[in-house]
């Protein structure tokens, strides 16, 4: 539990995922697409894996991966990501982040 | 020419047995004649035995019993043409017996599938009304999968079947309402209406896509045009914008700009999905490939297969919410009555009657439209028949007229089908040739009844052929006393005189085989003399 407390407060977007869920890779994509860098942690290499995942479940999280977190604070899982993004609010959170590239 | 006392009848037989047995009777005399490679010889006698049947007496009936099975060795005995006939008439009754038994077991097998097909609509109405109650509640472990429908998406797809329903006429109505004067207020009910209506639909498909998530990706239960535009089981959210937006002639400067917003998130997020859908697509190959899915036996990788189907479903629920988020987003953009005229338009785009009249009308040449509008035609018909059952009944209208039109359309060309050919010949004769005819073809008909109780070779085509000739002579002919203001009494009496008033005589079949005959016995004649 406070190791997700640890990871998800780290500056930046974090985003929890499994390697295994495409729904994960496709949400990274959308990141990358934002110029966004998130930091990527793959629970199923973790030790915890089963304690990360009902930790995630805790906090508010619909399904455990993928879980994203922006600034310390929870977003949520692909649905919130997208009807935050399709309603326009998703940039203004990110883009403190954004780098400047391209 | 014959008093031999052997004279045999074979019970209900007559046949070419009778002719032959009566050659192998006559003896030497007959010979020569068969030996000549006579082929004609049974038919001429066939006519000649019919008229000495009455004399014959059934003596004898030793040989009576003796009769069939020692026909062939005395065929044998006497020539090989009468044995190759008889050959080729055992086979032929041999494999009329065959197709008469594939025949009743075609019969047998289409009053069982008769019998399941009730049984199976009987089901149907059952968990429709089920599905009333119950709402999307099926379970797919209460039935199992032991039918090859899955019961789930049967609810589905009805269920789909109402909503169709229900959305076409929200459409109408609301197309009624945007004609004509419609305050905001009530305005605004019927597009949050609609709204909800799709809303629905996700709702619906996302159930569905529990039971089989495959057929909910094909879109399956979507018309072939439908299905043309498919991303992730149903229509791009991107191209949702694009049909939208070419509808509004005015949209103020926030709206254009959060427009594009929506415009580019949307299609960022579109992008993300069809790449996570890629990857789960290659992943679920090498799955499959490396035979994890559907093999009971390996245990271990079995969960991670069932994994990938949840994680298919969650697409297909992350594609329908995406699609869901962009209407809510549009509507929030929108005005009211742009949001009505967008919903509008939205049907226009994803309804298969739309893209077929749209086909159809652009292309220049009739013949051309002929053939699409009957290509169309052909695929509406055979995908669903929910959505596309309206247009059905137009292009099915449009055919026969276009059908016909193209028929007609080369006078140049004298290229008439065989039956405007005939029909043309009738009507050029008489009505006294058309009554020699008709005497004709009725005396045909009785050489074919003849034919068939003497169990000779017989075109069965023929009786049908000829019936319908005569049908359509006599059409000709009373079609002509109609117009000449006959009623139908005094129809009927010159019938009656007429048909007492014709004389029987041969029809032109029996009459050439009378001059054959004539021809052989002048050409034997003239070789014995």
């Amino acid at each position: 539990m406070d190791k997700v407390m640890r990871m998800s407060s780290e500056k930046g977007v974090v985003i929890f995922t499994k390697s295994s869920c495409c729904l994960c890779y496709a949400v990274q994509i959308l990141f990358r697409d934002l110029r966004v860098q998130p930091t990527i942690h793959e629970i199923d290499n973790d030790p915890d894996c089963r304690e990360i995942e009902k930790a995630l479940l805790r906090v508010g999280c619909s399904t455990a991966v993928p879980a994203v977190f922006v600034g310390g604070k929870l977003v949520g899982s692909t649905n919130e990501v997208m009807s935050l993004h399709l309603s326009g609010s998703l940039v203004p959170l990110i883009k403190p982040y954004q780098s400047i590239l391209y | 020419m014959n008093s031999t006392s052997t004279h045999f009848v074979p019970p209900r037989r007559v046949g070419i047995y009778e002719p032959v047995h009566q050659f192998g009777m006559w003896g030497e005399s007959f010979k020569s004649n068969i030996s000549n490679g006579n082929m004609n010889t049974p038919n001429h006698i066939i006519i000649p035995n019919n008229q000495k049947l009455d004399n014959n007496l059934s003596e004898d009936t030793s040989h009576g019993t003796a009769g069939t099975p020692h026909m062939f060795d005395q065929e044998a005995s006497t020539s090989r043409h009468p044995d190759k006939i008889q050959r080729r008439l055992a086979q032929n009754r041999e494999a009329a017996r065959k197709s008469r038994l594939r025949k009743k077991a075609y019969v047998q097998q289409l009053e069982t599938s008769r019998l399941k097909l009730i049984q199976l609509e009987q089901e149907l109405d059952r968990a429709r009304q089920q599905g009333f109650y119950v709402g999307n509640g099926i379970d797919t472990n209460s039935l199992g999968f032991s039918e090859t429908m899955n019961p789930g998406i049967a609810a589905f797809e009805m269920e789909y079947g109402h909503w169709v329903e229900e959305q076409n006429r929200q459409i109408c109505e609301l197309r009624t309402v945007l004609h004509g004067h419609i305050n905001d207020i009530e305005l605004r009910l019927l597009v949050e209406n609609a709204m909800k209506h799709y809303f629905e639909l996700f709702r619906m498909k996302s159930s569905a896509a529990k039971a089989d998530v495959f057929f909910v990706m094909s879109g399956m239960w979507r018309t072939s045009a439908e299905r043309f535009f498919l991303w992730i089981g149903g229509f791009r959210p991107s191209d949702l914008l694009k049909v939208l937006l070419p509808h509004f002639d005015i949209l103020t400067d926030q709206q254009l700009l959060d427009v594009c917003n929506l415009k580019q998130s949307c299609q960022q997020a579109e992008d993300a999905l069809t790449q996570g859908m890629e990857k789960l697509q290659h992943t679920l190959a090498d799955c499959v490939a490396a035979g994890q899915l559907g093999e009971g036996s390996y245990i271990p990788q079995v969960n991670s297969a069932m994994e990938r189907l949840e994680a298919l479903v969650s697409f297909v629920n992350q594609a329908d919410h995406l699609r869901h988020e962009t209407l809510q987003q549009m509507y929030r953009i929108l005005t009211t009555r742009q949001a009505a005229r967008g919903l509008l338009a939205l049907e226009l785009f994803s309804s298969s009657s739309a893209i077929a009249t749209m086909l159809s009308l652009s292309i220049a040449t009739p013949g051309t439209a002929a053939i699409f509008r009957r290509g169309t035609a052909s695929a509406t018909s055979t995908s669903s028949s929910f959505h596309g059952v309206r247009i059905q009944q137009q292009v099915s209208a449009r055919v026969p007229a276009a059908a016909m039109i193209s028929s007609s359309r080369k006078p140049s060309v004298v290229m008439m089908s065989k039956r405007e050919a005939e029909l043309k010949e009738i009507r050029s004769k008489t009505t006294e040739q058309l009554q020699e005819e008709v005497v004709d073809l009725k005396g045909e008909l009785f050489m074919l009844r003849l034919q068939k109780s003497a169990r000779n070779e017989f075109k069965s085509s023929d009786f049908r052929r000829m019936k319908k000739q005569v049908a359509r002579m006599l059409t000709v002919k009373r079609e002509r006393e109609i117009k000449e203001g006959i009623k139908k009494r005094l129809s009927r009496k010159l019938d009656r005189q007429w048909k007492k008033s014709i004389v029987p005589r041969p029809p032109p079949s029996l009459k050439k085989l009378q001059e054959e005959e004539a021809a052989e016995e002048a050409a034997e004649a003239a070789k014995s003399a």
